[in-house]
C-alpha cells in the first residue's frame, strides 16, 4: 500500500507538471493576425536549432525589426544576421537577450538600435509579454523578467503562463491548436516585412518640447552591453534608424548624449536620421505608418547603407554550401513576400 | 500574505514538513512557533496583539481557576476582550482608531473569551503551558476565517503531537484544493456581476435585486465555505481535527434550521456564551416569573426568551461589523427566526385540526428551502448595499417594479457571458455532486490513484477556470474582514 501511495503521489506530481505545461502552451496567445510581433523572439531558437550561425546580431525595439533586413544584408554583403528585436524592447531586455544569445553563438558584431534609450519607464505588460513570454526558460529570462515587470505583475506567470492567460480558455481558436507545438513563422530572420505605404507626416503643429535627459538607468544597461561585447571580443555598434515621427520624436540632444558616451568609450554610433538623404529614404514611400517605422522599401535602403559599415568588421567569413543553400531559400521567401500582390 | 496566496501555500507546505520532521515531543511547540511566525509575517501589529491577548488571558485563567467566582481580574479581562471585539466592529468606521484591525482578532478573541468562561465554569482546566495555550489562540490555519473553536475542541488533536498519517495529509490536501476550487472558480467569478448590480442601484432594480440575491448568496456560500475548507484542510494536514462550519445550509426548511447549518461554530459560540448566560441570569429569571404572573405563562416565558434572542442576534450582527446595517442585519434575522418559529408552531396547531391542510403543508415543504434561500438572501443584501434604507428600498422595487421583469433572460445574458457562467455552473455541479452523493475525502484517499486524479483535477480546474491574477480584482475572502 505504501508503494501504491508513493506511486500515486509521483503520478500526481508528474501529471500536474505535464498538464501545466500543456495548458500553459494552449492558452498562451499565438500572436497571429495583427500582433505577429509577439512571435519574433521565439524565431531565433528555431534558427539556432536548424544550425544557423550569424555574423551580426541586431537587438532593440521595433526600430530594430522594422529597419534592418537580414535577407538584404546577405544578398548585398553575404553577411549572416538575425534581428532579436521585439516591440518596445527595453535596454534592460536587450542586455539580457544579448547575454542569452551569447550562450548560443558568438557573433562578430552586435548592432544596438538605440531608440529604447529614451524610454523613462518600464514597458507595459502587453509589450513585456511579447518579449519575455517567448524566451526559453533560463537565468537570463529570470533576470529579464525581474528587470522588466511593473507593479502588480507576477514573475511566476512568465514561467507559468497559465497563471496569466487562463481566462483565454473561452477564446481558444484553431490557431491555438495549429500553433501548439511551434509558433507561426512571421519574420525573415527577425525582420518583420511590411509593404504598406503611409508617407512621413510632416508639418504637424506641435510645440517644441524640451526632451528629458536620457535615463541614467538605461546608460547602466548600455554599459553592461558594452562590457559583455568587450569581454567577448564583439564589435558593438549603436544605430538610430532613419525614422522621423512627430508622435515619437528623436531629439538632437539625445543623439548628443549618446555620442558623448560612445566617444568616451570608443564606440561607433550612427545616427541615420542625419543620413536620410544619403540613404535615399523617400518620405512618400518608405514608411508604413507616417514615419514612425520603415516599411520594406525603407528597410532595404537602410540595410544596404548600414551593410557597407558592417562589412568592414566582418571580412573573412567562411560560408559552406549548406548555408548558401539555406540563405538562398531565405532570400527567395523574402522576395516572394515582398513582391506579393495585394 | 492572504489565505489564498502562493506564500500561504508555501508556508503551509514548509510548515507541515518542519512539523513532521521534528521530534514527536517537540511537535506541539514547533507548531506554536510556526503559528507565531505566521502572525509575524502578517505584521508586527497582528503579532503583538495576539501575543498580548494570549499572555494576559493565560495569566487571568490561572488566577480565576477554581476560585468559584470570576473576580475583578477576570471581569476586567473579559470586559477588555468584549471591548476589543466591539472596537474591531467599529473599525468599519475608518479614521477613528487610525489603523486596520489586526488580522484574525475577531476569531481569536472569541476563542479566548470561551476559554476564560470555560475555565471559570470548571468545564476545562487552565492550561499551564504557555506555548500550548499560544498554539490554541494562534493556530494559523484558522486565523482568517475560523472556525470558532473552543478549548475542549482542541485538546485532543491540536494540543497533542500528531504522527504523519496518509489519511490526514492526503485528506487535508484534497480539502484545501476543494476550497480553492470553490473560491476561485465560483465565488470570485461572481464578484464582478455582484459588484456591477449593487454599485448602480438606480439602474439595476426590480428583477436585478432578485438576481442579486441569488448571485450574492451563492458567492458568500462558496467564498466562506471554500475558505473554511482550506482552513480545515490545512489543519487536517497537521493531524488536527476541527468542527465543521457548514452542513448543507441550502437544504434547510426553516430559518432556525438554516442558522444551525450555516457558520455553525459562530452560532454555537453565541448560543453558549451569550444566549444561555443571558437567558439564565437572575434578572431574566425574575423577569420571566413576573411576566408569567401578569401576562400568563405563554407570554411570560416568551418575552425573556425573545429578548435574549434579539440581544444575541444584535451582538452577532455587530461582530460582523460596527455599522448600522450589520446591527439591523442581526436584529432582522433574530426577528425572522422568532417569527418563523412562532408561525411554524401556529401552523402546526392549525394543521392538527384540519388534516387536509397538513397534507398541503407537507407538499409545500418541498419549496421550503427555496423560501429560506430567498429570505436569508434578501436580508443579506444589507451587507451588499451597506445601507438599511437602500436595501429595503431595493427589496420593495423587486416586488413593485414588474416592468423590470420583462426580458429577464436577455438581461441575465447581457450581464454574464459564457466565460463567466460555465465555470460557475461547473463549480456548482461539482459541489452539488459531492454533497448529494456524500463523497467524502476519506473515501477518495482510501484509493491512492483516485486521490491523485481528484487532486490534479481540482488544482488544474482552479488554475484554468478560476478568477484570479493580474487583471482580476478577485475579492479577498469576504469573511476575512471580520
Amino acid at each position: 500500500m505504501i508503494k501504491k501511495r508513493i506511486f500515486a503521489c509521483l503520478l500526481a506530481v508528474g501529471l500536474t507538471a505535464v498538464m501545466l505545461a500543456v495548458l500553459s502552451r494552449l492558452v498562451m496567445p499565438k500572436y497571429t493576425g495583427n500582433s505577429r510581433e509577439g512571435n519574433l523572439i521565439s524565431e531565433y531558437y528555431r534558427a539556432i536549432d536548424s544550425g544557423e550561425s550569424h555574423d551580426v546580431i541586431f537587438i532593440g525595439d521595433c526600430e530594430a525589426y522594422s529597419s534592418f533586413s537580414p535577407p538584404v544584408l546577405w544578398e548585398n554583403y553575404r553577411l549572416r544576421s538575425f534581428v532579436r528585436g521585439s516591440p518596445s524592447q527595453s535596454i534592460a531586455q536587450s542586455y539580457h537577450i544579448l547575454c542569452e544569445t551569447l550562450e548560443y553563438e558568438l557573433p562578430r558584431v552586435v548592432v544596438l538600435s538605440v531608440y529604447a534609450l529614451c524610454h523613462d519607464e518600464r514597458p507595459s505588460e502587453a509589450y513585456n509579454r511579447m518579449t519575455l513570454d517567448s524566451m526559453l526558460p533560463s537565468m537570463h529570462k529570470v533576470r529579464a523578467v525581474r528587470d522588466s515587470i511593473r507593479e502588480g505583475e507576477s514573475q511566476l506567470s512568465y514561467f507559468l503562463p497559465l497563471l496569466r492567460f487562463h481566462s483565454r480558455w473561452s477564446e481558444l481558436g484553431s490557431d491555438d491548436i495549429k500553433y501548439f507545438f511551434d509558433s507561426p513563422s512571421v519574420s525573415h530572420n527577425g525582420y518583420l516585412l511590411r509593404r504598406e505605404i503611409e508617407p512621413f507626416i510632416k508639418d504637424i503643429a506641435m510645440g517644441e518640447l524640451a526632451p528629458h535627459a536620457l535615463p541614467q538607468e538605461n546608460f547602466e544597461y548600455l554599459d553592461k552591453i558594452r562590457q559583455v561585447c568587450a569581454d567577448s571580443g564583439i564589435t558593438l555598434l549603436l544605430v538610430k534608424a532613419p525614422t522621423d515621427s512627430w508622435r515619437y520624436p528623436w531629439y538632437e540632444e539625445w543623439s548628443g548624449e549618446i555620442r558623448d558616451y560612445t566617444d568616451a568609450n570608443e564606440l561607433e554610433y550612427y545616427d541615420l536620421t542625419e543620413c536620410i538623404d544619403e540613404i535615399g529614404i523617400d518620405p512618400e514611400r518608405d514608411s508604413y505608418d507616417g514615419g514612425l517605422h520603415l516599411n520594406v522599401y525603407g528597410a532595404e535602403k537602410t540595410t544596404r547603407f548600414l551593410g557597407g559599415v558592417l562589412s568592414r568588421y566582418v571580412q573573412d567569413g567562411r560560408i559552406d554550401g549548406s548555408e548558401e543553400k539555406i540563405w538562398a531559400e531565405k532570400l527567395a521567401l523574402y522576395y516572394k513576400e515582398r513582391n506579393m500582390d495585394g | 500574505m492572504t489565505l489564498l496566496s502562493l506564500g500561504s501555500f508555501l508556508f503551509l507546505s514548509v510548515g507541515a514538513a518542519v512539523y513532521y520532521v521534528s521530534p514527536v515531543r517537540a511537535r506541539v511547540y514547533v507548531l506554536a512557533l510556526i503559528s507565531a511566525i505566521f502572525y509575524l509575517a502578517l505584521g508586527w501589529v497582528s503579532f503583538v496583539c495576539i501575543v498580548a491577548v494570549t499572555l494576559v488571558s493565560f495569566l487571568v485563567a490561572l488566577r480565576v481557576e477554581g476560585r468559584g467566582r470570576t473576580g475583578l481580574c477576570g471581569l476586567l479581562c473579559l470586559s477588555v476582550l468584549f471591548l476589543v471585539l466591539f472596537w474591531v466592529g467599529l473599525r468599519g468606521v475608518s479614521g477613528i482608531f487610525g489603523f486596520a484591525a489586526p488580522i484574525g482578532i475577531s476569531f481569536y478573541t472569541l476563542r479566548v473569551i470561551s476559554y476564560l468562561v470555560d475555565v471559570r465554569r470548571g468545564k476545562v482546566g487552565a492550561q499551564r503551558n504557555f506555548l500550548k495555550y499560544l498554539l490554541y489562540t494562534s493556530f494559523f490555519p484558522i486565523a482568517f476565517l475560523g472556525p470558532v473553536v473552543n478549548f475542549e475542541d482542541c485538546k485532543k488533536t491540536l494540543l497533542q503531537p500528531q504522527k504523519p498519517c496518509w489519511e490526514n495529509i492526503s485528506g487535508g490536501i484534497l480539502r484545501v484544493l476543494f476550497g480553492v476550487f470553490k473560491k476561485t472558480v465560483v465565488a470570485d467569478a461572481l464578484v464582478e456581476s455582484v459588484g456591477k448590480i449593487s454599485s448602480e442601484p438606480e439602474m439595476y432594480f426590480g428583477v436585478y435585486v432578485v438576481i442579486l440575491i441569488v448571485l450574492y448568496s451563492v458567492e458568500v456560500y462558496f467564498d466562506f465555505s471554500g475558505g473554511i475548507d482550506i482552513a480545515l484542510g490545512a489543519a487536517q494536514i497537521f493531524g488536527v481535527a476541527l468542527p465543521e462550519n457548514f452542513n448543507k445550509p441550502f437544504s434547510s426548511k426553516s430559518l432556525a434550521e438554516f442558522w444551525n447549518r450555516w457558520h455553525i461554530t459562530l452560532g454555537e459560540w453565541f448560543e453558549h456564551y451569550v444566549f444561555y448566560p443571558l437567558s439564565l441570569t437572575r434578572t431574566m429569571q425574575k423577569l420571566s416569573r413576573s411576566l408569567r404572573q401578569r401576562l400568563g405563562v405563554s407570554v411570560g416565558k416568551r418575552i425573556p426568551l425573545y429578548a435574549a434572542t434579539l440581544v444575541t442576534w444584535a451582538l452577532t450582527g455587530l461582530w460582523h461589523g460596527g455599522a448600522l446595517h450589520f446591527l439591523v442585519w442581526g436584529l432582522v434575522n433574530g426577528v425572522l427566526v422568532l417569527l418563523s418559529s412562532e408561525s411554524s408552531r401556529l401552523l402546526g396547531s392549525v394543521c392538527e385540526r384540519y388534516p387536509r391542510l397538513s397534507y398541503a403543508r407537507e407538499r409545500m415543504s418541498f419549496f421550503a428551502p427555496v423560501r429560506v434561500f430567498f429570505v436569508i438572501g434578501a436580508v443579506r443584501l444589507l451587507d451588499v448595499y451597506k445601507s438599511v434604507a437602500l436595501t429595503f428600498g431595493m427589496l420593495a422595487s423587486a416586488v413593485v417594479r414588474w416592468d423590470s421583469y420583462v426580458g429577464i433572460v436577455d438581461r441575465i445574458g447581457e450581464m454574464m457571458s459564457f466565460a463567466t457562467v460555465f465555470p460557475i455552473a461547473l463549480g456548482i455541479l461539482v459541489v452539488f455532486t459531492v454533497s448529494k452523493f456524500g463523497i467524502r475525502a476519506e473515501k477518495i484517499c482510501g484509493r491512492p490513484y483516485a486521490f491523485a486524479f481528484c487532486a490534479v483535477g481540482l488544482l488544474l480546474s482552479s488554475l484554468l477556470f478560476g478568477s484570479y491574477g493580474y487583471g482580476f480584482d478577485a475579492a479577498d475572502f469576504i469573511y476575512s474582514q471580520f
